[in-house]
């Protein structure tokens, strides 16, 4: 709990209901979408502006409090874990589209606008934000910049990375800096594509300019259910290896058809399968037909079952809705899910896929995929019990078994969900020490005095001082 | 000198310089000279550990470097102000890991973008850029200087292409950041500084890049149109279809681009399709709906892009695309200052960006330069002035941030600073 001279100074800049500090009301704020680790943080802040901002970013910096900044919390690797007591910099109070400029296709917003509504604000003029994490719903772009978020449709139109114009940063000490900015070709480092994906450790994201891409003109959504894992991968290989690019090539599993169909998702998916592909292509009408065709060709050589084409947008949105929910549906089989995050060179998949599944019979537990194939972005979904100790330690070892697969097929340990807390133990898989050392410099740089969410991204054997104290009140499945 | 300090130089001297590539490299310097500063030693290292080597003596002795590829950015920035190491990459060529399946390669930083170019298309694969850029340009260069073309409308510039690369720090750290997937938030993202930074961090040695199928149907239309009506019949066209580049061409340029003999009267808009034949038909007809459009030789792009690399004096502008018509007449008004003899300026339509160039004016002065960024800048816009050390204005703290990223790759700061 921060102190009451802080709570006093902070109140007076933001109101009695900017500050929580009431530990049930904190509670909601111990945990985020990997709720394998729990912390209470010592307090939450509810600014409304960059103005609000900067104000408590001062009287943190004079505090040496530290802090982390958050969006909606459905972070997948602990990133916003408030360690140490840290205080929560909610962005929740900071939902405005600002503007939708439609001529320049852009957008301005503050971080706590959610992924879907911004869509929802553009598309009277035609145009959408093109990132779509499976949690658009509810996740911020604020959020989705701190993390770099991905989303099925990455596989063609980039992740947000790709789609962000500019951001106005606060600083740990209160300072604001703006990178990027739409129009501008700024003759120096790229510091806005360093800041997105930075996972809260470099300062806060408090005004956000996103590019805008036009609506496709047409869509066509194909299934195609196969017998088995084996032979779906060879298929999404192939789609890649003849250079098509759908709009999203998705992969879901037998385990996972089999949660989707049991649950309030259920799209009408075969059951009795080994696995299904969503493909889906866009753009001018006249490309489509042709791009369909090539794809059901590899298909069905690749002995595929079936392979259809949505007939209409309500058969084409329940199979997106059915696969963006998959994790909800999910929640059905067991009390807890690790859902792991890694990518391998698309050529890969089928032996790494084969893989994972070995490491999960041989630890006898229960695995489900559903990922973003075209990618190769897997995402292995173990649902377990925690309170199973054996259990727990079967889920851990195969799940770092999982991680060493996929980097020794040329992969990396995350595609979207970011390190975290979660994915720090694996940095070393793919960074060598004078690498991440330097990363340190460069933490450094944006935050002297290391309170820009402490202890993670970077191992703290290699960022000592952004390690804080021992951790306390973080319980961890281990 | 210390023993260790001998070593090194030895080291150096025996492996890098006096070797068999050593004597091509002293003829060569007057050649790598950087407006006029003649280079004290070229070095050609011929792997990651040797320029990491070499990078790690010059941070010792304190020795300035400046790197170099194809040598057609060196007019970028300010002159050095003192001698200088140069380390080339041309001995760092070559597509070292290519993975048609993936879509995916890893290249020597060295390596001529001709050759990686024609490398892939034995796969019918290549990389999507387009940069400015004459015989001899590399992909290192490329990605330091962050170059692309017309065809960032669809495919954006090196930002979107690179996925891994290797550097050399300026203290000569040899250091790996991406890979060879195409998703990939582990870290922060180093690789995005890098790309642009002019050689400011280290030297590129290796770059990895994501690759696209060359399409069935490639083709080109031109369209005259007066300079006034030309941004809004760009954005009708960008609506009307997802072509691959749009780019407004001034007269005399667009002369010598499509190759005519007699100058054209009015500005031309070339407009790039790319896709199954069906498709380009179909994108052909919507833009003729538009205005009348004539097929032109896809050697065009090459054409502008060699034009463009050559300058010799060369502004770009940025602002809006709404912004286009006023970027255009600061662009104009500059021109008279700094041009002597006709000018060229193209503007990548998708996102406004344009550019200027031709040969300087007798009578140089960079007031005019200032003034138009002064002007830009009131329309949020920016002014990169290639010839001089022409910096935008910015806050204070974000120059201090962008200097302590350098100083954490380059701690002696020996890198070529004067270019950003």
């Amino acid at each position: 709990m921060i102190d009451a001279a802080l709570a006093s100074e902070l109140r007076s800049i933001l109101g009695d209901d900017g500050v929580i500090t009431d530990p049930g009301a904190l509670l909601v704020y111990e945990s985020d979408g990997l709720t394998a680790y729990r912390c209470l943080p010592g307090a939450v802040l509810l600014p409304r502006t960059t103005d609000d901002v900067c104000d408590v970013m001062r009287a943190l910096h004079k505090a040496g409090v530290a802090f982390v900044p958050r969006g909606a919390g459905t972070g997948l690797s602990g990133g916003a874990l408030a360690l140490n007591e840290a205080v929560v910099v909610s962005t929740a109070r900071m939902n405005q589209i600002l503007e939708v400029d439609p001529a320049n296709r852009l957008a301005r917003v503050q971080p706590a606008v959610i992924n879907v509504h911004l869509t929802a604000a553009a598309a009277p003029y035609g145009l959408y934000y093109a990132p779509d994490p499976s949690s658009q719903t509810v996740c911020t772009i604020g959020g989705n910049v701190g993390e770099n978020a991905g989303g099925p449709h990455c596989l063609k139109y980039g992740v947000t990375l790709n789609h962000i114009a500019g951001v106005t940063v606060v600083l740990s000490d209160g300072e604001v800096i703006r990178l990027g900015g739409a129009g501008r070709e700024e003759d120096g480092l790229d510091l806005l594509g360093l800041f997105i994906g930075s996972e809260g450790t470099l300062g806060m994201a408090t005004e956000i300019e996103v590019k805008l891409e036009r609506s496709a003109e047409a869509v066509r959504t194909m299934l195609a259910t196969f017998d088995t894992i084996d032979a779906a991968t060879r298929a999404v290989s192939a789609i890649i290896a003849e250079g098509m690019l759908p709009a999203a090539l998705e992969m879901v599993d037998r385990n996972a058809i089999l949660a989707i169909e049991a649950s309030a998702y259920a799209a009408g998916l075969p059951t009795d399968i080994g696995a299904a592909l969503v493909i889906e292509f866009d753009g001018p009408a006249a490309a489509l037909d042709e791009d369909v065709q090539r794809a059901r060709t590899i298909c069905e050589r690749e002995h595929a079952i079936e392979v259809r084409v949505a007939r209409d947008e309500p058969e084409r949105q329940k199979l997106w809705y059915a696969r963006k929910k998959a994790f909800g549906a999910m929640g059905r089989l067991a009390p807890d899910l690790l859902i792991q995050d890694a990518v391998v060179p698309r050529s890969r998949l089928p032996q790494v896929l084969a893989q994972v599944y070995e490491i999960a019979a041989r630890y006898d537990l229960h695995l489900c995929n559903m990922f973003h194939a075209g990618d190769g972005n897997l995402h292995p979904t173990i649902v377990f019990d925690r309170r199973d100790p054996d259990q727990l330690d079967r889920v851990e070892r195969a799940s770092r078994e999982m991680m060493h697969a996929c980097v020794t097929a040329g992969g990396t340990i995350t595609g979207e969900h970011g390190v975290g807390i979660d994915k720090q133990q694996y940095m070393e898989l793919v960074f060598s020490d004078p690498a991440m050392s330097l990363m340190c410099d460069v933490r450094r740089v944006f935050d002297p005095s290391g309170r820009a969410n402490p202890g993670k991204l970077l191992p703290t054997r290699v960022c000592r001082e952004w390690a804080g104290p021992a951790t306390r009140r973080v319980e961890n499945p281990t | 000198m210390t023993q260790e300090q001998q070593q090194r130089q030895q080291l150096v001297t025996a492996e890098y310089i006096r070797g068999e590539t050593g004597a091509r490299a002293e003829q060569g310097k007057g050649e790598c000279a950087i407006h006029g500063v003649v280079p004290a030693v070229v070095v050609e290292p011929s792997n990651g550990e040797q320029a990491a080597a070499v990078l790690a003596l010059c941070s010792a002795e304190g020795w300035k470097v400046e790197t170099i590829g194809g040598g057609t950015w060196l007019g970028h920035g300010a002159a050095p102000d003192a001698a200088f190491v140069l380390i080339s990459t041309r001995r760092l060529a070559g597509l070292e890991d290519y993975q048609p399946e993936d879509l995916t390669a890893t290249a020597g930083a060295g390596t001529t973008l001709d050759v990686l170019q024609a490398g892939l298309m034995e796969r019918r694969q290549w990389v999507a850029l387009d940069p400015p850029s004459l015989p001899g340009s590399t992909i290192g260069a490329t990605v330091a200087s962050a170059s692309a073309g017309p065809l960032r409308a669809r495919f954006g510039t090196p930002r979107d292409h690179v996925i891994g690369l290797d550097i050399a720090t300026g203290d000569g750290r040899l250091l790996h950041f991406g890979g060879h997937v195409v998703k990939n938030v582990a870290g922060y993202d180093i690789v995005r500084p890098i790309i642009g930074s002019f050689g400011t961090l280290g030297l590129i040695t290796r770059v990895s890049l994501r690759l696209r199928a060359i399409p069935d149907a490639d083709e080109t239309l031109a369209i005259t149109v007066p300079r006034g009506d030309a941004p809004e019949l760009a954005a009708a066209i960008a609506a009307a279809w997802p072509a691959v580049a749009i780019e407004l061409l001034s007269p005399w340029l667009a002369t010598e681009v499509i190759g005519e003999s007699a100058a054209r009267p009015e500005w031309t808009l070339l407009v790039r399709l790319q896709g199954h034949p069906a498709e380009n038909v179909e994108g052909r007809t919507r833009i003729n709906r538009l205005a009348p459009a004539v097929a032109v030789d896809t050697g065009v792009w090459a054409r502008l892009g060699s034009l463009e690399a050559a300058a010799e004096q060369y502004v770009r502008l940025a602002a809006k695309i709404t912004r286009m018509a006023e970027t255009l007449n600061i662009a104009n008004t500059l021109s008279d200052h700094i041009l002597t003899g006709p000018s060229r300026v193209a503007v990548h339509a998708c996102d406004g960006i344009v550019r200027l160039w031709g040969a300087p004016s007798a009578v140089h002065s960079a007031a005019p330069v200032t003034e138009a960024a002064q002007n830009i800048a009131t329309i949020d816009g920016t002014v990169i002035y290639r010839n001089a050390a022409q910096r935008n204005a910015e806050n204070g703290r974000r120059a201090r941030i962008e200097a302590g990223v350098r100083a954490a790759f380059d701690p002696a700061g020996i890198l070529a600073g004067y270019r950003l």
